[in-house]
């Protein structure tokens, strides 16, 4: 199908997360010799997600899942900062948010997951949890709170509940299901989990995170800042 | 299926309807399901006998060679 000249554009990877990463690393270490492209649409080096909702003092702890050596090392091109803003698949080709044009002979799309934004009125006014600047602007709004609501009762608004709770915030978390970790942790373990989690609390002298099972919430009033 | 491993550590084993493996999960302290989850790993789409996944005493390992 690829003309010869497109079949020296190389792999473009869209996402420069773990998935994006790994996949260049793939293919280079399978033996793969041309060139490889990762477009990423933050400014920093790829970075693991999970230790963004485990801080520490000093707010959230940056895992670079690679290096400028190593992605050197492996001629792996990353564009840090810019995103796809169209792909032109009978052209073999990637638009930029810079203006750039990609060629590709192949193209990946790794671009993972979103968080589910509120679409209620005032939702756009919800911090949500992505990016570790995400991260940062949840640890710094912390300082000067008192009380926060988290939506979700998944892995990573518990973790981020347990965090806010042990720093002396009054937390609600508000799940729409009825169970904690509903979508992503089989019921049995779910339940052992919030068990645990509930007693670790307890016993550590933070107390309780109240939660509120099976509701949505409609609306965030106007005195609700982020 | 479950694999209750001592010490609140246990593996949850889900097959499909052929009786292959489809998914596992495990919850315990430390890296007490580590080993055990990462087996499951290399299992995922074979066929294992179900009384041998809870059976704790039974090393996973020889699934692996029997698969």
């Amino acid at each position: 199908m690829s003309s010869s000249k497109s079949r020296m554009a190389g792999i473009v990877i869209i996402g420069a997360g773990e998935c994006g990463i790994r996949a260049a690393f793939a293919a280079r270490d399978s033996g793969y010799e041309g060139a490889i492209t990762v477009v990423g649409d933050e400014q920093t080096l790829p970075y693991e997600r999970p230790p963004l909702s485990k801080p520490d003092a000093s707010g959230a702890v940056e895992k670079p899942i690679t290096s400028p050596e190593i992605l050197s090392e492996k001629a792996i091109d990353l564009k840090c900062g810019v995103s796809a803003t169209a792909i032109v698949r009978n052209a073999h080709e990637v638009s930029l948010s810079d203006g750039g044009l990609l060629a590709y002979d192949r193209l990946l799309l790794a671009t993972g997951a979103r968080p589910r934004t509120l679409t209620c009125p005032g939702g756009d006014r919800a911090q949500v949890l992505r990016t570790i600047k995400d991260a940062n602007a949840i640890y710094v709004a912390a300082e000067n709170a008192t009380k926060v609501v988290i939506v979700g009762a998944g892995l990573i608004g518990l973790e981020l509940a347990a965090e806010l709770r042990t720093r002396g915030l009054h937390i609600t978390v508000v799940e729409a299901g009825p169970r904690p970790l509903g979508r992503n942790v089989p019921e049995r373990l779910a339940t052992r989990l919030a068990a645990e989690m509930r007693v670790l609390m307890y016993r550590s002298g933070f107390g309780q995170i109240n939660t509120i099972w099976a509701s949505r919430v409609l609306a965030i009033p106007r005195e609700i800042r982020r | 299926m479950i694999r209750v491993l001592g010490d609140g550590a246990e593996i949850l084993f889900f097959l499909d309807d052929i009786g292959a493996l489809a998914g596992a999960a495990g919850l315990g302290r430390g890296n007490a399901v580590a080993k055990d989850i990462k087996i499951a790993q290399r299992l995922i789409g074979a066929r294992v006998d179900a009384g041998l996944l809870s059976d704790p005493a039974h090393n996973l390992k020889k699934l692996l060679r029997a698969a």
